[in-house]
């Protein structure tokens, strides 16, 4: 359970051509229309959307929660079928266990599937330090912040050392200074252990300063709309990258792509 | 406005029932309350040693609290380990909450007591019909908390779970049983003062030993002062099965409501 060893697990992330329609009471309700989209390994995806266009239901799909109804989403050249650990899924509201402290949450995973105490320890100590609560492994949920509770939901899936992290709005529930505090360190993370991450947003600047491509999607039925290249340097710091030209022109870019 | 401690909200209590023990001993001593109705203090006390000393139609008193607790408790004790893995059940399919809710929807607004007749001719004079009486409250009001604690766990608490690898049987016995606890414990504690308060109506089924025949049989005889001493110690014992149970609910649970 290394870097290096989890760096080369990491596989590419193929979606092609997915639909997904459901059927609701008031008949058909189309939600994504041929969705292509590839993340290769340690790369930052962000789709950009508005509310409804079906990106929660996209990130969903790749976490095993649901089926496209056509088209496929493979994951290292497998169709995804269950959920499963190789996927780290974070909400935007943390679902965390609140009857076990930071420890045991973080370790919860890995005791559930057999691993042993001396392995997942170790790991849980590097990556409760790696998000930042050294020092909080005996508090609860309960006597952490917004920003401690969302590090720590961080914690429990980086554990499992994922081939991808699944972010849907992960810092939209959190006040601006949070979420800037969040954002530098999933970049610190990319540096570090550079997970390949598909994040869900509908703040543009957030989806500009972290990405290093941004999908931007249709309201509903969702499809993409504009795919986007980011070539700001890394590494990146809030207030240089803002004011970057590259970072002025892309969030126009976004905004046009979102009028669309 | 000014707060005060705890502590001052809790000494207001103790000094309000100190002063309406006082003003009663001071009403009766003044010859202003009418004795034979509403006995002084001081009767009820010799009640009490006379009780103590020679039980109650030849039974002693604390024979009679545990004929009560007994049948309390086997109700109760019945209560939970039926209802709290049919409230589960209910809570997770919601074809089985279709199927059965409808008749504890129906059976719940029934109070108790009005089934006593009938619980006598099914199950007879005998312990059986007090303890199916004491059972079906406790059950009911179990079934339905612990059903609608599983259904108030977050669907994406069950989906990260899965997300994590976990199994379904994992996850029932690591997510939702711990989830439910609050749910489930609150009516744990709410089925046992139920229970315990449905012992003097279980004990109107011709029962010759037991708080509830006290303070019926005690009436009968007029025999005021005894009838106050049954109320009062099944309101002691109430409080204390009560302050036991939230004392469980705070140490296992200090973790509700502060999500």
């Amino acid at each position: 359970m290394t870097t290096t060893q989890s760096r080369a697990a990491a596989l590419p992330l193929v979606i092609s051509g997915v639909d997904r329609r459901f059927e609701g009471p008031s008949g058909t309700i189309h939600a994504l229309a041929n969705v292509d989209l590839t993340i290769a390994p340690s790369e930052i995806v962000s789709i950009v959307g508005p509310s409804g266009c079906g990106k929660s239901t996209l990130l969903r799909m790749v976490a095993g929660f649901d089926t496209p109804t056509e088209g496929r989403i493979l994951l290292g050249g497998k169709p995804i079928t269950a959920p499963g650990a190789d996927r780290g899924i974070v909400f935007q509201h943390p679902q965390l266990y609140p009857w076990l402290n930071v420890f045991d949450n973080v370790v919860f995973g890995p005791r559930m599937r057999g691993v042993p105490r001396d392995v997942f320890t170790p790991a849980a100590e590097r990556y409760i330090e790696i998000v930042g609560l050294k020092g909080f492994e005996r508090h609860f949920p309960y006597q952490l912040s917004g920003g401690m509770r969302q590090r720590l939901q961080i914690a429990r899936v980086l554990i499992n050392e994922p081939n991808i992290l699944l972010m849907d709005e992960p810092f939209g529930a959190l006040d601006y200074q949070t979420r800037l505090e969040m954002q530098k360190l999933l970049l610190d993370l990319c540096l570090d252990i550079a997970p390949t991450v598909l994040f869900i947003t509908h703040d543009i600047d957030e989806a500009v300063f972290i990405s290093d491509r941004i999908y931007v999607m249709s309201a509903r039925p969702g499809r993409i709309v504009e795919v986007l290249d980011v070539s700001l340097p890394r590494p990146r710091v809030f207030e240089e990258a803002t004011t970057n030209e590259i970072f002025v022109k892309l969030r126009l870019q976004v905004l046009k792509a979102l009028k669309h | 406005m000014q707060t005060k401690s705890d502590g001052f909200y809790h000494t207001v209590s103790v000094a309000v029932v100190a002063l309406a023990l006082a003003l009663w001993g001071g009403l009766s001593a003044a010859g202003l309350l009418e004795t034979n109705t509403f006995p002084p203090v001081q009767a009820i006390w010799e009640a009490l040693s006379e009780l103590l000393t020679r039980g109650y139609s030849g039974s002693p008193f604390y024979v009679q609290i545990l004929a009560s607790m007994g049948r309390a408790l086997s109700g109760f004790g019945l209560a939970v380990l039926l209802g709290v893995p049919l409230g589960i059940w209910l809570g997770s399919s919601r074809l089985a909450d279709a199927m059965i809710s409808p008749f504890l929807t129906f059976m719940r607004p029934i109070p108790p007591i009005a089934l006593v007749p009938l619980f006598t001719f099914y199950f007879g004079i005998g312990e059986g019909s007090k303890v199916a009486l004491i059972f079906l409250t406790a059950f009911l009001y179990l079934t339905v908390n612990t059903a609608a604690g599983v259904k108030s766990i977050p669907h994406d608490l069950i989906l990260a779970s899965r997300s994590l690898g976990l199994t379904g049987r994992q996850i029932f016995s690591h997510v939702v049983l711990p989830a439910s606890l609050p749910h489930i414990l609150t009516g744990m504690r709410i089925a046992m003062t139920l229970s315990w308060a449905l012992v003097v109506a279980a004990e109107l089924i011709a029962a010759q030993v037991g708080l509830g025949y006290l303070i019926t049989d005690a009436t009968t005889f007029f025999r005021i002062p005894l009838v106050f001493v049954g109320i009062l110690t099944i309101g002691l014992i109430g409080l204390i099965l009560e302050g036991i149970l939230l004392m469980i609910e705070r140490r296992v649970l200090h973790w509700r409501g502060k999500q």
